[in-house]
């Protein structure tokens, strides 16, 4: 009993002490340290061959990077940096989804870094924003203002196994995407070929389902014309007949593959939260499925020897455009941080020639910057997907972009289950965004947001 | 004293009648603002000297977010800047939001299920855990297990058991229906109902709070009773769920509080979606969603503040009817 | 109910209670033995329970010692073909492990000090005391029970970085020390239940509130401690919320972050034997613990045991 006493305040005593160490004060005041909020943990090594280069550079040898690795609590969740930046200890730079930058910009969580361009570049933002791939860059622009660099990108295409699909009968050829591009209607035919089901009416192969994998709303939208918002008006036009058009398509998918039957074939062969070596694409039960680049580094890991290709979307009719949409990571300033040279000089050669060439082929998808896509300083297997940049553009930069996801993906789901149709679901849609965008009055996205860009050639 | 007296829950020895139940004890304060005795003064000084840790702490830590909420409520906030007076605002679109009431729906079906069926749960693996057994600790540690675990893992197991092609409970299913595969978690309700049976597999929290009861009930209790020839059932509904009592009322009150925010395991399970169809989309779900997805600081308040009367209109209900059937004196045997 | 039955001190009470649980092994309060076949039911009944709460700890050690190639087998394996026991070395220097311990352990154990005696001492101020209001006062700690968690995060947040403690783990230990309505509550459940004239007993021999508390309910409460004990480290132990928010510097991250990281990086490539290895690591400490711990739960009141 007595021991037990004694360690216990023992126990105490040291708690005590020890948390008092931990309250040592931030060593945060020369600016020849910059705070730095980076990858997650996993990539950290990345992070690090990064910074090794920079502190290599002449003007990155006096600096100190503060790196740490702070995990996000999940997609589009601004806990931590809403607290943060309010009580001021917020990193100088923070790595962050592209996608959330116009909403953070418009609550003031960011600052804007054109001043910093202006300052240390000499030249005008948009000039020096040349250097990258223009919708990531419309992607980090609120109100005319400049909210971060970008750092890496991807794009969405077709995954297929091609044992599967020779053993349907299908012509390897209307896949080459050197070739052909896919039609909707193909794709559906194929789909039917793949598919069979067994005694008691499950499926035991399947085809392709437009809702799987990266088949977003917008993944669609962007190949039927169907646009969030319109400069012109200055609205919200999620109810048009486009948007109608993208849900009729899942709805008419979900009459053929009924979504039952397509839902507990995904539960058996990829369950939410099962590891990601357990996929219905890896099990060779799923012929066809809606991917980008990530999947090359997986593929590589858990499936080496099954012969997965990409190509392209579908299109609505031979010989459309082709159509992709594209997000990635940026380098942001949260507010209130001190807009320093040093700060600035990190940033540029984080998100410049030499920092993308470093940390792409380590991580596996494309570079925003175009001279490190011109010097092919990516991993060759993502050639497909460097092709796709062209034509491929960002999801609308909106300071709603969070409730316009949630929302589209819960109509998704209603329409196909069924709970509600095409009409209902879109204008449910436009009822959800529509009173949140219309407080900012006149909002207009980048003039140059929804144009192809121009992709230097190696 | 007999066995048969546990029923009649007559306090003996000179234990005042009222120092039984705890909630229906003194004249209310503010009643006609009588003056205290001085007998009453210093109760009251030492009764306030012993809780004066939780009034620092609820004045610190309660207070003043509270206040901050309640103010938030009334305005459109994101979190950063200066709040904006909207009045009524949040809540006239809280009663017209869908998904509010989507959620809410949700949030009652899950608790009307969760909250009893957790207490049955709870009250089978105390009582297992109690067994006069020589591998009891084993039995404890494994019973608890579960409660220990992040809940990402265990929603990783338990839709292991939910596959639709391999799972038990698919297997079961299997024996009365016409073989096609079901996914549970495909189903607007069959998700609540999976996130339910998920929930039961931590009912170790609930299950500790039970044995520390059933530990408490004096094994002459039990002794005396079975001299009077009382058999097992017959012990368990006279002397043990009696003498729980106290417990079961603090389950069920943090049962329904828990239930009514319960958010971890339907956020990991839909990927913080709530899909199919919202069917899993829970009133706190929503609330954080609000808060910190779309920066709507101020809309989330006014939905905190609903759910804050709502809980506590319910609690205040159920200590009213507790006095009914919760017992705190152990002695009256 | 006479004190002839029973009549140790509390001092000695442990230890009779211990050899009372451990002599009653199938034989009845009155002496006569139970039959053979009442213990062997009560063993299955236990055995099947804890087969079915078993599974998920089962699946986690299983999966983190599978490859890579194991882990996306169809149907998914029961028992490991190969055992990989190089996971846990992976995940243990995946991130600076022993420092996290440390940094939770550090946490966990504070916690667990100030919530056991800052509880009980104001659950003794709402149960074992008399004073006019107390009822009332004690509705307000039920209502805090009601308080959803995500409005009260940025207040918080706010005080605690006007206090220039964000980053250190003064913010996850110090509200410990002011009591919780959870745990005050449970253990006023507990402490009405200790019989009025114990106290009053004690009172009339002179004995100060202080000493009534910590002699004589203390030793009483214990089933009840324990059980706040414990709630409080594995609630300390896997908090996530907030070290996430209030610890940024990876010097005084904890191991719940740690394993966040695991999850948050991208989704297709987590590794997840890994992951499971790391979450594994993370709960034995408690598992051992618990495994310690549980034979707290002793009895508690004796009655005839106060003189």
């Amino acid at each position: 009993m007595i021991t037990r006493r004694t360690f216990l305040s023992a126990a105490a005593a040291s708690a005590a002490a020890l948390s008092l160490g931990a309250c040592a004060p931030r060593g945060s005041s020369s600016d020849t340290v910059i705070r730095y909020w980076g990858m997650q943990a996993a990539d950290a090594d990345k992070d690090l061959k990064v910074i090794d280069a920079f502190n290599a550079t002449r003007a990155g040898s006096r600096i100190t990077i503060d790196v740490n690795q702070v995990p996000s609590n999940g997609v589009a969740d601004m806990s931590q940096i809403i607290t943060a930046v309010r009580g001021g200890t917020a990193p100088d730079v923070w790595q962050m989804d592209r996608f959330n930058a116009v909403q953070n910009a418009s609550i003031g969580l960011l600052e804007p870094i054109d001043d910093l361009i202006e300052e240390y570049e000499g030249v005008s933002v948009e000039e020096f924003t040349s250097q990258w791939l223009q919708f990531a860059v419309d992607e980090l622009t609120y109100d005319g203002r400049l909210y971060g660099l970008p750092i890496n990108t991807d794009a969405r295409g077709i995954m297929y196994n091609e044992d599967i699909l020779r053993g349907a009968g299908i012509d390897l050829d209307m896949f080459d995407p050197q070739q052909h591009v896919l039609t909707w209607d193909e794709l559906r035919e194929v789909s039917r070929k793949i598919t069979t089901t067994d005694s008691r009416g499950n499926f035991e192969t399947l085809g392709f389902v437009p809702w799987d994998g990266e088949g977003w709303p917008y993944t669609w939208a962007f190949g039927l014309d169907a646009q969030l918002y319109s400069n012109e008006t200055a609205s919200v036009t999620l109810d048009s007949p486009q948007w109608r058009a993208v849900f009729e398509l899942y709805a008419d998918w979900a009459e053929e593959f009924p979504y039952a039957k397509a839902d507990a074939f995904f539960a058996t062969y990829q369950p939410p939260n099962a590891p990601p070596s357990q996929t219905a694409i890896f099990s060779e039960r799923l012929g066809m499925s809606t991917t980008g680049p990530f999947s090359i580094r997986s593929n590589e890991k858990y499936a080496p020897k099954l012969p997965l290709k990409f190509t392209w979307l579908p299109v609505g009719a031979e010989g459309d455009e082709t159509y992709s949409w594209s997000g990635g990571a940026s380098l942001v300033v949260p507010k209130g941080a001190r807009m320093t040279r040093n700060l600035w000089e990190f940033m540029k050669f984080y998100t410049g020639f030499e920092g993308q060439s470093i940390v792409q082929p380590l991580l596996g998808d494309l570079p925003t910057n175009l001279r490190t896509i011109q010097a092919r300083n990516y991993n060759p297997k993502a050639e497909l997907f460097r092709q796709m940049l062209p034509t491929s553009t960002s999801r609308p930069p909106l300071p709603v972009g969070s409730v316009a996801w949630d929302t589209l993906q819960r109509s998704r789901s209603s329409v196909i289950i069924g709970s509600q149709t095409p009409q209902e679901a879109v204008a449910i849609n436009q009822l959800s965004v529509g009173p949140k965008m219309a407080l900012f009055e006149g909002y207009q996205m980048p003039a140059t947001y929804g144009q192809n860009s121009v992709i230097p050639e190696a | 004293m007999t066995a048969t007296g546990v029923k009649a829950r007559v306090p003996v020895g000179d234990a005042p009648p009222e120092a039984a139940d705890g909630t229906a004890e003194g004249p209310p304060p503010e009643r006609g603002r009588r003056r205290l005795s001085r007998t009453d003064r210093r109760d009251l000084a030492l009764g306030l000297k012993y809780i004066s840790p939780w009034i620092v702490g609820i004045l610190v830590f309660v207070v003043y977010p509270v206040g901050y909420s309640i103010y938030l409520s009334f305005t459109r906030y994101s979190g950063m800047g200066a709040p904006t007076w909207v009045g009524l605002g949040n809540y006239v679109t809280a009663f017209a939001d869908p998904l509010v009431a989507k959620s809410t729906g949700n949030t009652l079906f899950y608790a009307m299920i969760a909250v009893p069926l957790g207490l049955v749960v709870a009250l089978v693996l105390a009582l297992a855990m109690n067994q006069n057994v020589r591998e009891v600790a084993w039995y404890r540690t494994i019973f608890y297990a579960p409660s220990l675990i992040p809940a990402f893992a265990m929603s990783f197991i338990f839709i292991v058991f939910l596959n639709p092609q391999f799972g038990v409970f698919n297997q079961v299913l299997n024996i009365f229906g016409d073989g096609a595969n079901v996914n549970l978690l495909g189903d607007p309700t069959g998700v609540k109902i999976a996130i339910i049976m998920m929930a039961q597999l931590g009912a170790g929290n609930a299950a500790l709070i039970f044995l520390a009861g059933l530990r408490n009930v004096p094994k002459t209790v039990y002794e005396a009773a079975r001299v009077d020839g009382a058999g097992p059932m017959r012990q368990f509904r006279s002397i043990t769920l009696p003498l729980l009592s106290p417990v079961l009322l603090f389950n069920l009150i943090t049962g329904v509080s828990g239930a009514l925010q319960v958010f971890t395991e339907a956020y990991i399970v839909t990927n913080g979606t709530g899909d199919p169809d919202a069917g899993a989309l829970f009133y706190m779900m929503y609330l954080y969603k609000n808060a910190f997805g779309f920066a709507e600081l101020g809309y989330a308040s006014a939905l905190a503040v609903l759910l804050f009367l709502v809980g506590l209109a319910l609690a205040l209900l159920i200590f009213w009817c507790s006095r009914r059937f919760v017992n705190y004196d152990v002695e009256a045997s | 109910m006479s004190t002839t039955l029973r009549t140790e001190s509390p001092r000695n009470r442990r230890s009779a209670a211990r050899s009372v649980d451990a002599d009653q092994l199938n034989r009845r309060a009155d002496g006569t033995r139970r039959p053979w076949y009442s213990s062997v039911i009560a063993r299955v009944v236990m055995v099947v329970l804890s087969v079915i709460f078993l599974l998920p700890l089962y699946w986690m050690v299983i999966s983190s010692l599978k490859s890579d190639e194991e882990l996306a087998k169809f149907p998914p394996t029961f028992i490991p073909q190969s055992w990989q026991f190089g996971n846990f070395v992976d995940a243990v220097s995946a991130m600076p492990f022993l420092q996290f311990f440390m940094n939770s352990a550090i946490i966990t154990v504070s916690v667990v000090i100030f919530s056991v005696i800052s509880n009980f001492v104001v659950a003794y101020g709402f149960a074992c005391l008399k004073w006019p209001g107390r009822d009332l006062v004690f509705y307000l700690v039920i209502a805090t029970l009601f308080l959803p968690f995500p409005v009260t995060l940025i207040p918080m947040f706010d005080m605690w970085a006007r206090l220039g403690l964000v980053n250190t783990m003064f913010p996850l230990i110090i509200p410990a020390m002011f009591g919780s309505a959870f745990y005050v509550f449970l253990l006023r459940q507990f402490l009405l239940q200790i019989p009025r004239d114990m106290l009053d007993a004690a009172r009339i021999d002179g004995a100060r509130e202080w000493t009534i508390l910590w002699r004589l309910v203390f030793p009483t409460a214990k089933p009840a401690l324990t059980t706040v004990a414990i709630f409080a480290a594995v609630a300390s132990w896997n908090d996530f919320m907030g070290p996430l928010i209030y610890l940024q510097d990876e010097s005084v991250q904890t191991l719940s972050i740690g394993l966040q990281s695991f999850r948050s990086v991208h989704a297709q490539d987590v590794s997840f034997n890994q992951l499971m290895a790391a979450s594994f690591l993370v709960i034995l400490p408690l598992l051992i613990l618990f495994f310690v711990f549980q034979r707290h739960f002793i009895r508690g009141i004796t009655i005839g045991g106060f003189k």
